[in-house]
C-alpha cells in the first residue's frame, strides 16, 4: 500500500516505513529468534501488565509483543467502549483491550506490516475474540470513520512516525468528542542532531 | 530512536492538534544498559550513543512514558 506523506519531513517516509516493516516482520515470523530486546510474556510482566488480562491469552497472541510501555496502566477500558489500537502488530494490546471492553465493545487494530496483520488475524480465531478486527493502514491515514472510537491506544508507535502532526491529527479525527487517547512511547532525554534525524537506521534502532 | 520526541514536545504537539488534559502519568527513565532491552536500541545505536554522549548523560538516555489526552466535547 502507498500514501502521500508530506514532502517537508526530516526523513524519507517510505524508506522509514520499509525499514520498520523489515524489523517487525522478523518479530512476527520468528518470535523466538535471537533479539537484543525482550518480547512476549516476559516483557508484558516487566512492563506491569495485569496477569489477569495476559494469562488467558494463548502464546500465539503474546509471543510477538514488543511494546515499550503499558497503555492500560493509566486507565482500564470500560465495557462497551469502541477502541482503535494504532500500530497493533500481532495484536497483543488489541486482545487485552478486547477483554476489557467485552462483547458489547469492539476493537479495531491497524497496522502497516502484512506479516503482523496475517498473524493478528490468525490470532482472532485462536483467542476467539468476536469483537476484534484488523485493518491495514498507516497511522497518518487510519482506515476508520470519523468519531468512531471512544478510545485510541498505542504502544511505541508514534516515535516511528515521520509526520507526528499527521498522526495526531488522524487520532483526533477518529475519536468521538470526549474520547480518550492513551499510549506508551519513548521520550528522548537528549536533543537529536539534525543529521541524525535524516538517518533511518537511527529511527528504527 | 531519532524520531522520539522530548516529553514537553509530545505534550505541545498533542495540544496543538486540539487535545486537552494531556497528562504524562508514568515515567520510567532508563540508562544505556537498560535501553538494550528495548527494540529501538540496537547494539549499533548503543555503541554510537556511548561514543557521542558524555558519561553523565548515559545514566538516563530516554524515558518510557505513558500519556493520556482527551478530545474536547
Amino acid at each position: 500500500m502507498t500514501s502521500q506523506p508530506s514532502t517537508d519531513l526530516p526523513v524519507n517516509a517510505d524508506a522509514l516505513r520499509a525499514e520498520v516493516q523489515s524489523k517487525y516482520r522478523e518479530v512476527a515470523t520468528t518470535p523466538h529468534g535471537e533479539f537484543h530486546f525482550h518480547t512476549g510474556r516476559f516483557l508484558a510482566k516487566h512492563l506491569g501488565y495485569d496477569d489477569a488480562w495476559v494469562d488467558p491469552l494463548p502464546d500465539a497472541a503474546v509471543e510477538s509483543f514488543a511494546g515499550i510501555a503499558n497503555p492500560f496502566a493509566s486507565r482500564h477500558l470500560e465495557a462497551g467502549e469502541q477502541v482503535v489500537d494504532v500500530g497493533s502488530g500481532a495484536g497483543f494490546d488489541t486482545f487485552v483491550a478486547a477483554g476489557q471492553v467485552g462483547s458489547d465493545g469492539a476493537v479495531i487494530g491497524v497496522d502497516m506490516t502484512p506479516e503482523m496483520l496475517e498473524k493478528a488475524r490468525r490470532n482472532v480465531d485462536v483467542v476467539g475474540a468476536d469483537n476484534v478486527e484488523f485493518r491495514e493502514g498507516f497511522v497518518e491515514e487510519l482506515p476508520i470513520d470519523d468519531g468512531w472510537a471512544d478510545v485510541v491506544i498505542s504502544n511505541g508507535v508514534f516515535n516511528l512516525c515521520p509526520d507526528k502532526k499527521a498522526a495526531f491529527d488522524e487520532v483526533f479525527r477518529v475519536l468521538t468528542p470526549g474520547g480518550h487517547l492513551q499510549f506508551g512511547d519513548i521520550a528522548n532525554n537528549n536533543p537529536v542532531p539534525p543529521e541524525a534525524m535524516q538517518d533511518i537506521d537511527l529511527w528504527t534502532g | 530512536m531519532a524520531g522520539a520526541l522530548a516529553e514537553r514536545v509530545f505534550v505541545s504537539k498533542l495540544e496543538k492538534v486540539g487535545f486537552t488534559n494531556v497528562t504524562v502519568l508514568d515515567r520510567q527513565p532508563f540508562s544505556m544498559a537498560a535501553a538494550a532491552d528495548y527494540p529501538l536500541f540496537t547494539p549499533q545505536l548503543l555503541d554510537l550513543m556511548e561514543r557521542l554522549l558524555p558519561s553523565s548523560a548515559r545514566q538516563q538516555v530516554a524515558t518510557s512514558v505513558t500519556v493520556t489526552a482527551e478530545k474536547p466535547v
